[in-house]
């Protein structure tokens, strides 16, 4: 009985020491955090696929840096190239580099180095990839050589003019690795990667996380970080909780957080939001080799109907931007895309195309739509639409594959997707979509066919002013606005959402600036 | 004596010379399944950026890299002759070694899969001879009621509540990641719940049938006491069913736990398989069938060598 009592009494003291310490703790003025303290982030993938991709980490953990990078203003920006001057016939470019840098194993950044890595991009051409795929023929196509002409100096020779060559090569264009942690003879890489970036890395355990440390001896303006440590939570509601928890403190990279999740999070003071225009439009692929979608005034009656406005309101929460354009607005040679609404017009030209009758078509969603994005609810109300048009709309929701072998096979009307800008220069797009033999046009089963577009697509091949190209690329957009081969629908926009215990968490067209994020002191 | 050992080893020789054509039917299936699926993995591949659209060239050239131009008894028996070198071959995606991928994750997947099968065994088997032993008491319908909850809620949903609650709410748990035990927790609880509840319930259905019979009647008339009738008597016999279900729910976990690693964020056999499958990552796929394929024929040896040392009838031949 009196080894009871004492036994209560020596569990009540401890309570009381333990809420002792608990309020001492709580009465302490709150300290700003460690500058060098770790900042952990998260993307829904890995970043960091390793040896055999053909950038081992994406440019987003700046551990590599390209030749040629994208400036505030959408346009190419100097990065490890300094400057380049062009030959009047746009075939050969000159690139002068940047001088007193190294790579995070010590090579010396130089033109043989870069002449290097351009062997390495024949030997790995075409190479597949989570972030972009490699292939130096459609990046440098015609490109005769790549040969240093001094020190810092290299020099491409192409066998046709190329004028637009800087908006091909910008950041996944021409990454830079050290010579040193690649087998020239297969292109992979034999070592962790290394590169030039403000951040060296320094650890990965495959789907968990890359670690990151600030490289102390960075040609520039060194990373504010000391380390940062991204992991990999590849469901969104997780990232969510995550963030809700504190066990991290940012999300990066391609959908980072739903919209629905961002507006949800933001009711917590604790949470903000940056935005950046992404290079990702949402956009109706319609089957025109069948009826009823076949004809092209039926697909300008769909784009006419859809208000994109209350897409977007309603749910993308306002993170998207509404738009007719077929080209991106990242790009700088994108036309402005308003999207001119007419329900009584689209009617009007439904009502002539299927005769007063009504016509049952398959919708396809995409299972990634779902997962990342409102898919299911924009379907449906896209569904109402298409019941105003004459149009009994089926959904099905499918995973990717799937969805890609119904695409082969014909069997779709219309299917949900987006589509992504390859680089800031918009030739590529516009030869797969809207030339008659377009591998999209053909793949996808747009049955796209506009002689005009053929002939200018005929005439970009020739084309060497980007003055001249610019003005095709204007009449393309005005054509696809027309005739669309795809109906846009929004650009999507980059959500860079954080906790504010962290500063300068700005978002580019693709990831964040990570070199500037920091603990708010 | 002889006769039973000699009995046991047949017993044991039969059921591994049965392994080989399950094995070959395995293969053949998780073959089959990967070439009958929907959709191109030269196309899935060339397109995996979400940007690129590849031209029929492409496509042709990388069918025939991979090897898919081929009539598909030709790719069937390259691969079998491949696995047979202990070669699962090269993932599409990632371009590393199946094999090499599987055995990396594997311990992950079998950790989890280790602490909820002790978590099933710790709290099914005692709380079902609980239910047995108060049979129709308040405590039996609240037990009932609990493994009713613990049958019915679906992963995923149970995923979300258990995050939220410990995790996000309570700040006590970590809400994914791998790399500490607390990070095993709340996916181990998640993946031991359904079966809990139905090794509860299949416990005291089987227990109560055992305490029907007449040895324990007879045990009973002998006056010991009912704690030792059950733990002594009862429960070794209520066993069998009980081994089953558990050998079957291993192997099941180490197959079926895409989800739970999904939503925790744990590099396991299950998330990888789940993005093989949306690559349509034919090799990767096929492996895994075959592999998760041999952990059940292993299984299924070891719970009948079980039964081995449970059910003596078994080692007499049934005499």
């Amino acid at each position: 009985m009196e080894k009871g009592r004492t036994l209560v009494k020596a569990a009540c003291l401890l309570a009381l020491f333990g809420l002792g310490l608990f309020f001492s703790y709580s009465d302490q003025p709150a300290q700003p955090p460690d500058p060098d303290r770790e900042i952990v982030l998260a993307a829904a993938r890995d970043l960091t696929p390793g040896s055999k991709d053909p950038y081992y980490t994406s440019l987003i953990l700046e551990v590599w840096e390209p030749l040629v990078g994208v400036g505030e203003d959408g346009q190419p920006a100097p990065k490890l190239a300094r400057r380049w001057e062009h030959s009047d016939d746009y075939k050969e470019w000159t690139f002068k580099l940047t001088e007193g840098v190294t790579f995070h194993d010590g090579t010396p950044f130089n033109a043989a180095a870069v002449v290097q890595n351009f062997e390495r991009y024949r030997v790995i051409s075409p190479r597949t990839s989570s972030f972009y795929l490699f292939d130096i023929h459609k990046i440098y196509p015609h490109l005769r050589r790549a040969e240093a002409t001094g020190e810092y100096t290299v020099q491409l020779t192409f066998d046709r003019p190329f004028p637009t060559l800087l908006y091909s090569m910008t950041n996944f264009g021409s990454a830079m690795f050290s010579p040193a942690c690649f087998d020239a003879r297969t292109g992979d890489f034999v070592t962790a990667v290394a590169g030039t970036g403000p951040f060296k890395m320094i650890g990965h355990f495959n789907k968990q996380y890359t670690l990151l440390e600030r490289n102390e001896t960075y040609y520039g303006s060194k990373a504010k970080a000391k380390t940062i440590r991204v992991r990999n939570i590849p469901v969104a509601e997780t990232r969510y909780s995550a963030l809700k928890a504190g066990e991290i403190m940012g999300v990066l990279d391609i959908g980072s957080l739903t919209p629905a999740l961002t507006s949800e999070l933001l009711k917590d003071q604790q949470f903000a939001v940056a935005t950046k225009r992404s290079s990702i439009t949402h956009y109706l692929f319609c089957n025109g080799e069948k009826a009823p979608l076949n004809d092209p005034r039926l697909r300008q009656a769909i784009s006419l109907m859809v208000n994109r406005e209350v897409l977007v309101k309603n749910f993308f929460h306002g993170y998207a931007i509404p738009t007719n354009n077929f080209i991106n607005g990242a790009s700088p040679f994108s036309n402005v895309g308003i999207p001119g609404r007419n329900t009584a017009k689209a009617k009007e030209v439904a009502r002539s195309v299927l005769q007063d009758k009504t016509a049952d078509i398959i919708f396809l969603v995409p299972q990634y739509g779902i997962d990342r994005y409102p898919y299911k609810e924009i379907a449906e109300f896209i569904q109402a639409e298409l019941k105003e048009l004459g149009l009994n709309a089926r959904i099905v929701v499918m995973d990717w594959a799937a969805i890609q072998d119904a695409r082969a096979n014909g069997r779709f009307d219309i299917i949900l997707g987006t589509q992504g800008l390859p680089n800031l220069e918009p030739a590529s797009l516009f030869q797969n979509y809207m030339k008659s033999t377009g591998s999209a046009n053909v793949q996808y089963r747009l049955g796209y066919k506009n002689e005009e577009a053929d002939r200018l697509l005929a005439e970009l091949d020739t084309a060497t002013g980007t003055e001249e190209r610019e003005k095709i690329y204007d009449c393309l957009q005005a054509i696809a606005r027309k005739d669309p081969p795809c109906i846009p629908l929004f650009d999507d926009l980059n959500l860079a959402v954080y906790n504010k215990k962290l500063e300068n968490y700005q978002p580019l067209l693709y990831g964040v600036i990570l070199d500037k994020v920091g603990w708010r002191q | 004596m002889e006769t039973i050992k000699s009995g046991i080893w047949f017993y044991i020789v039969k059921k591994l010379a049965l392994v080989i054509p399950v094995w070959l039917g395995i293969s053949a299936a998780a073959f089959l399944l990967g070439v009958i699926s929907p959709s191109d993995p030269a196309v899935l591949l060339l397109s995996m950026d979400g940007i690129s659209t590849p031209g029929a060239q492409e496509i042709a050239a990388k069918r025939h890299e991979l090897g898919l131009d081929r009539p598909y008894i030709l790719q069937y028996l390259a691969w079998l002759g491949q696995v047979l070198q202990g070669n699962l071959g090269i993932s599409y995606i990632t371009q590393q070694p199946v094999l090499d991928e599987l055995l990396l994750r594997l311990p992950v997947t079998v950790t989890l899969a280790g602490i909820s099968l002790l978590l099933v065994m710790l709290v099914g088997i005692p709380l079902g001879v609980l239910m047995a032993w108060g049979k129709n008491t308040g405590s039996d319908f609240v037990l009932r009621a609990a493994a009713l909850a613990g049958t019915s809620l679906p992963s995923f949903w149970l995923s979300i509540l258990m995050i939220w609650l410990f995790a996000e709410t309570l700040q006590l748990l970590p809400t994914s990641g791998y790399g500490s035990v607390s990070q095993l927790i709340l996916p181990a609880i998640t993946l031991a719940a359904g079966t809990t509840g139905a090794l509860m319930r299949l416990q005291r259905a089987t227990l109560l049938e055992v305490l029907e019979q007449n040895f324990i009647f007879a045990a009973k008339a002998k006056g010991l006491p009912g704690s030792r009738i059950i733990w002594r008597h009862g429960l070794p016999n209520a066993l069998i069913p009980v081994v089953t279900l558990l050998g079957n729910y291993f192997g099941g976990v180490l197959g079926g736990s895409a989800v739970i690693e999904s939503i925790y964020s744990l590099p396991g056999l299950g998330s990888y398989v789940l993005e093989a499958i949306r690559g349509r990552d034919y090799p990767v796929i096929q492996g895994y069938v075959l592999f998760t394929g041999c952990v059940f024929v292993v299984f299924n040896l070891l719970v009948d060598l079980v039964y081995l040392g449970l059910n003596p009838r078994i080692r007499l031949g049934g005499k």
